[in-house]
């Protein structure tokens, strides 16, 4: 009961973190932000204490309608109600990546009792920490990170343990008891989008804008070259490193200098759209990554490589709220949820009208053989220099394609990693 | 490295430097009369979103582009009006303007992002000039607005100092209480360059969402307008120098990317960071120049609010 009462306290809190959500925006409004963040930091702890306690949390959103008979018509209501708030990098509707991640916060909340917000512009620093103690202070009871601020979130959630759960995407750090992280297969995704660029390229340039050298870029490149150099040996990748994630101006230079330098196929791994802008403007083909930018880009988009975690951000909310949440633990990689790629999960997105039918029949079918369980990075495959680094035969195994793969493919070019 | 692609490279950093020129040249002129709108990149994001309202609506770039300079005007009034007529601390308000006009254009442009552009400024090849070899793919296919943007810095340089107009100009900047004497008002003219220079801002802003990158998204001005900014000490208030300025930095931005592109092994952080390295060097010798010299080379009054007497 006494948590009930915890829950509409905070209910009534998030309206508050409905408006600072929107300054955040500012960095220089923080301070009184955070003012406004301590005191209702102090007003929540003092509300809260009562219940606070390791077990309670569960138990008490376990079983809504059976012993309680003294309890007030509000908690045998079956629907649980749950705040979860959403830390976005960049701003709002940033035409790719966070609007991929908007509609699987929207998702979340169409479960009964799941209301949710976002915070956008979170800064990978200290201050995220301030955003995280923030949105729990206003009544946040689930955070969920899209950004990567890895430790900067589960610092805070370690702290947090009676008061929240977390999620990180794709964090292979090891985990609070109250924290789950997830990973999708993007060298897959990568791949395919390679294969598609693979067979359609003529100049056997394709190029990539990425935001910085870190390793779900270099597994994303090497996926890419080697998936158009399975159908086409020729083929070189060029990257561009624009230094930022949200960036239109540079995204745009950086396209542009890309087909200067005779890339035909374009791809993402930035967040906005401005590649396969560039790609309309100068007539050459592109690949999306994150969002599906075939109405962004109807003359150039071959398909795009889709996020999609609608249907495992339902089901974990469900679980929260039957009490069966469950931390990926601190052994970090190999506990962390795989999402399933296919239907429901990552998947191809639209293809444009101009690809011929047998590119498409080609690049699904491959898509198939992956959702299927087929490992494509398989020896040998070798490095920028032309020397063997895995031998013929060898499968590359998922823990070093996400996070150990530190040297680029023959065939790649891009700044020293 | 082949011709084509330098040419081509010429012509990407030409293009994309389009917006900072015409603010720096803006800001150039405010700051001849004595007043620094640091505000300048919150004049572009004015501009800018408004630029691409006005274009999304009327499904025209030129009257986008006019839209975002009676915007980029009006907001930089905002900022005369405080700091000319009331007389106060001019990077206080800029700053605080910055942000106001960060958070107001995120909120009033949320609708606007990640939507396609229903027009955007279509590239002018010159003729015959277009189809020289090397130059014409270099120089010959931009925009109109980038050619007349290269034309301003002359212009500029002209009303400065061949006109008797750009000599009061230069009296109001480097000694207002002898303009005064002479009967110019001062308050007026400084209100009146803090106008133009909004205009100029506020057109930059709009070519990048309706030139350079066809949407809206916020704070797509990303810092150019502090590299507009810093452009004019740069250039050291000499218009041509600007033009200089301006190209030096979008050549060093791009050349960001070709290195990358090319190969060259350099990290890619190490041009991001360049063209501010760039600044302070420049500002450096030239401070180091001055003091053997005993001059200096901006307005005597930048900066200073004027008083009577």
């Amino acid at each position: 009961m006494e948590e009930q009462h915890r829950i509409a306290a905070h209910a009534l809190d998030s309206r508050t973190l409905d408006m600072t959500g929107t300054h955040m925006r500012n960095r220089k409004i923080v301070p009184a932000v955070l003012l406004v963040g301590l005191v209702s930091l102090v007003a929540a702890c003092s509300s809260s204490t009562p219940a606070a306690t390791d077990s309670a949390a569960p138990a008490a959103t376990e079983a809504p309608a059976a012993t309680e008979a003294a309890a007030p018509a509000v908690s045998e209501a079956p629907v649980v109600p749950l705040n979860i708030t959403w830390l976005y990098t960049g701003p709002e509707n940033d035409g790719g990546y966070n609007v991929i991640n908007e509609v699987a916060m929207n998702a979340m909340g169409t479960v009964p009792g799941v209301k949710v917000n976002g915070i956008f512009e979170v800064p990978y620093s200290d201050e995220a920490s301030q955003i995280v103690r923030q949105a729990i202070a206003n009544g946040a009871q689930v955070i969920v990170d899209t950004t990567g601020i890895g430790t900067y979130l589960t610092d805070v959630c370690a702290e947090n343990l009676d008061k929240v759960y977390c999620y990180s995407g794709a964090d292979a750090g090891p985990q609070p008891a109250n924290s789950a992280s997830w990973w999708l297969p993007d060298w897959d995704l990568s791949y395919a989008a390679g294969v598609a660029a693979g067979l359609m390229t003529k100049s056997n340039i394709i190029g990539a804008v990425v935001p910085y050298e870190i390793p779900i870029a270099v597994q994303g490149i090497n996926g890419y070259a080697l998936g158009c150099q399975s159908v086409n040996p020729a083929c070189e990748v060029k990257v561009v490193y624009m230094n930022s994630y949200f960036d239109p101006t540079a995204a745009t230079k950086a396209s542009k200098t890309l087909v200067n330098a005779g890339a035909d196929v374009l791809r993402n791994l930035t967040d906005d759209a401005s590649f396969c802008k560039v790609a309309e403007e100068e007539g050459v083909y592109a690949v999306g990554e994150y969002n599906d930018f075939a109405s962004a880009c109807p003359n150039s988009i071959i398909t795009s490589t889709v996020w999609d975690f609608s249907d495992y951000m339902i089901e974990e909310a469900k679980e929260i709220q039957a009490g069966m949440f469950q931390s990926t633990g601190d052994s970090g990689f190999p506990e962390i949820t795989p999402l399933k790629i296919g239907l429901g999960g990552p998947r191809l997105g639209t293809f444009g009208a101009f690809v011929p039918a047998d590119v498409k029949a080609q690049v699904e079918g491959i898509f198939a053989e992956m959702v299927a369980g087929k490992n494509f990075f398989v020896g040998p495959i070798y490095d920028q220099k032309g020397k063997e680094k895995v031998k013929a035969g060898v499968e590359l195994e998922d823990k070093f394609l996400f996070h150990d793969w530190d040297w680029y493919v023959k065939g790649v070019t891009a700044s020293e990693g | 490295m082949d011709y084509q692609f330098l040419a081509l490279t010429i012509a990407t950093a030409i293009g994309i430097s389009t917006a900072i020129l015409v603010a720096a040249t803006g800001e150039l002129l405010v700051e001849k009369v004595g007043v620094y709108n640091i505000a300048l990149e919150g004049v572009m994001l004015v501009g800018a979103l408004t630029g691409f309202i006005a274009g999304q609506t009327t499904g025209s770039w030129v009257l986008g582009l006019i839209a975002g300079g009676v915007a980029g005007c009006a907001f930089a009034m905002v900022f005369g009006l405080i700091t000319v007529v009331l007389r106060t601390d001019m990077i206080v308000v800029g700053v605080a303007l910055i942000l106001v006009a960060l958070g107001t254009t995120q909120t009033i442009g949320s609708s606007y992002v990640a939507v396609e552009a229903v027009t955007k400024i279509p590239n002018a090849d010159i003729p015959v000039l277009s189809s020289l070899p090397f130059i014409g793919t270099a120089l010959f296919q931009q925009t109109w607005v980038t050619y007349i943007a290269m034309a301003l810095p002359f212009v500029v340089a002209f009303i400065l100092f061949r006109t008797r107009h750009g000599l009061n100009m230069r009296a109001i900047g480097e000694n207002p209480n002898a303009a005064d004497t002479a009967g110019l008002s001062i308050v007026g003219w400084r209100l009146f360059y803090v106008a133009v220079g909004g205009v100029l801002a506020g057109v930059g802003g709009a070519y990048i969402t309706l030139g350079i990158v066809d949407s809206w998204a916020g704070n797509v001005t990303a810092g150019q307008g502090w590299i507009a900014f810093a452009i004019v000490f740069f250039a050291g208030w000499q218009p041509l120098w600007i033009l200089v300025g301006a190209y030096f930095f979008g050549a060093l931005s791009v050349l960001g990317d070709v290195g990358q592109v090319m190969g060259w092994g350099v990290p890619s952080e190490a041009f991001t960071v360049l063209p501010y390295v760039g600044t302070v060097a420049v500002m450096m010798l030239r401070a180091w120049k001055q003091k053997s010299k005993g001059a200096v080379s901006w307005p005597a009054a930048l900066g200073l609010p004027f008083y009577r007497g």
